[in-house]
C-alpha cells in the first residue's frame, strides 16, 4: 500500500487508534464445524475419513495449535490472562457412545475448549487414529487400553485437583468415555 | 481447510466490523466460504484470493442488511439501513472510536474498515466494494472526519 501521494490520506491521515481496532473477535471453533458441515452437505468437500473423525473431536480443537501456529492471523484473539500452573496430559479413552449427529458432538467439544481457553486455560488437544502399532513388551490389556485413546487435550491447571475437575467437565466424560489426567514432567 | 483458518480470522473481523448485528457474523462468514467453494473455479486468479473472498464477504453482508431493513419495515420500523443513528444529540460526547466507527454510514464504514484497518489499498478496497477507487477515497475522506468530529473531546468541539 503507497499512500505517499495519497491525496485522501495528505489531507486527512488515519485515526490514532486505529490499529488498535485489528483487535476484534476471533471466529469460534463451532463456526469452523458448522462450515465444514455446509459445505459437506453440498458435497462441495469430501467427507474423508480424516475429517470424519475430526467431526468427533480434531478439526475444531486442533484450531488452537493452529493458531499458535498462525499467530499473525490472530491478531485478533484477546485471551484471558493465561492460567499459571502445570501442563496436564487429558488422555480421551474408553468408549464414549458414537455420535448421532457429529457436528453436533464436535461443537459440544469445540464449546468446552472454547471456554477453557477464554477462561485463560491454554488448551491444544488432536485426535488419534483408530490404527495402533506397539513394539516393545507391555501387558496386552495395557496395549489394548492405550491403543484405545481416541484423542488428547493438553491443559494448563493450577494443580492437580484443579486439572482433574477440568477433566471431569470435559464432554467425553458425559458420553460415556474415561479422561486420564497425566501431569507433565518438567525438568 | 488451511485455506479456511488462514483467511476466516480476518474475514470474521470485517464482518464483524462492518456488519453490524452481531448474529449476522457467523452467518456472513459460512456463506462466503460456501459462495466461494460453489464459484471456485470460476475464480481467475486475477485479484488476490483474498480481495475475492471479501468482495463476496462483502456481498453477503449486504444481503443480509437489505434483509434486516426489510424484516424490520415489515414490522412497521422505519430503517434505512445505509444510515445508522448516530447519537447526533448528544454530539459533544466523547465515544470510543470502535462505536464512533459502528455508526458510521455504512459505505464510510465499509470503506474505513477495509483500508485504515486491514491495510487494503484503494484498489483493492474498491474491488472488494464494487466501487472505484475515487469513491473509495472519498468514503474514506468523509469517514475519517466525521470519526474525528465525533471523537473530539467536548472542549475542542465547543471552540469550533
Amino acid at each position: 500500500m503507497n499512500n505517499t501521494h495519497d491525496p485522501v490520506d495528505s489531507l486527512d491521515g488515519p485515526i490514532a487508534g486505529t490499529n488498535e481496532l485489528r483487535n476484534g473477535p476471533s471466529p469460534s471453533h463451532e463456526l469452523e464445524a458448522r462450515v465444514v458441515e455446509a459445505l459437506r452437505r453440498e458435497r462441495l468437500i469430501r467427507q474423508s475419513p480424516v475429517w470424519s473423525r475430526t467431526m468427533l473431536l480434531a478439526a475444531s480443537i486442533a484450531l488452537f495449535a493452529t493458531g499458535a501456529a498462525t499467530g499473525h492471523l490472530l491478531r485478533g484473539t484477546t485471551p484471558a490472562q493465561p492460567v499459571a500452573g502445570s501442563r496436564y496430559l487429558l488422555l480421551l479413552t474408553g468408549t464414549a457412545q458414537p455420535a448421532d449427529d457429529p457436528a453436533a458432538r464436535t461443537a459440544e467439544y469445540a464449546a468446552w475448549a472454547n471456554q477453557l481457553s477464554r477462561q485463560g486455560t491454554p488448551v491444544s488437544g488432536e485426535e488419534l487414529t483408530d490404527q495402533a502399532e506397539s513394539v516393545g513388551v507391555a501387558p496386552a490389556e495395557r496395549l489394548a487400553a492405550l491403543a484405545s485413546v481416541a484423542g488428547y487435550f493438553v491443559v494448563t491447571a493450577a494443580n492437580d485437583a484443579v486439572a482433574a475437575e477440568l477433566a471431569r467437565d470435559c464432554p467425553h466424560v458425559k458420553y460415556g468415555g474415561a479422561v486420564v489426567v497425566r501431569r507433565i514432567e518438567t525438568r | 481447510m488451511a485455506l479456511y483458518r488462514a483467511h476466516t480470522p480476518a474475514l470474521f473481523r470485517m464482518a464483524w466490523r462492518m456488519g453490524g448485528v452481531a448474529e449476522h457474523v457467523d452467518d456472513a462468514v459460512q456463506e462466503t466460504w460456501l459462495r466461494a467453494a460453489r464459484t471456485l473455479e470460476r475464480f481467475r486468479f486475477q485479484s488476490a484470493l483474498r480481495t475475492w473472498l471479501i468482495s463476496i464477504l462483502v456481498n453477503c453482508l449486504h444481503e443480509f442488511r437489505r434483509r434486516q431493513a426489510r424484516s424490520l419495515n415489515d414490522v412497521g420500523i422505519e430503517v434505512d439501513a445505509a444510515e445508522p443513528a448516530a447519537p447526533r444529540e448528544t454530539p459533544h460526547l466523547q465515544i470510543d472510536l470502535e462505536r464512533a466507527v459502528a455508526l458510521l454510514p455504512s459505505g464510510m464504514r465499509d470503506v474505513f474498515v477495509l483500508h485504515d484497518v486491514e491495510g487494503l489499498t484503494h484498489e483493492e478496497t474498491a474491488e472488494a466494494l464494487g466501487v472505484t477507487a475515487g469513491t473509495s477515497k472519498s468514503q474514506l475522506f468523509s469517514a475519517r472526519r466525521r470519526l474525528r468530529a465525533t471523537l473530539a473531546p467536548p472542549s475542542s468541539a465547543r471552540q469550533r
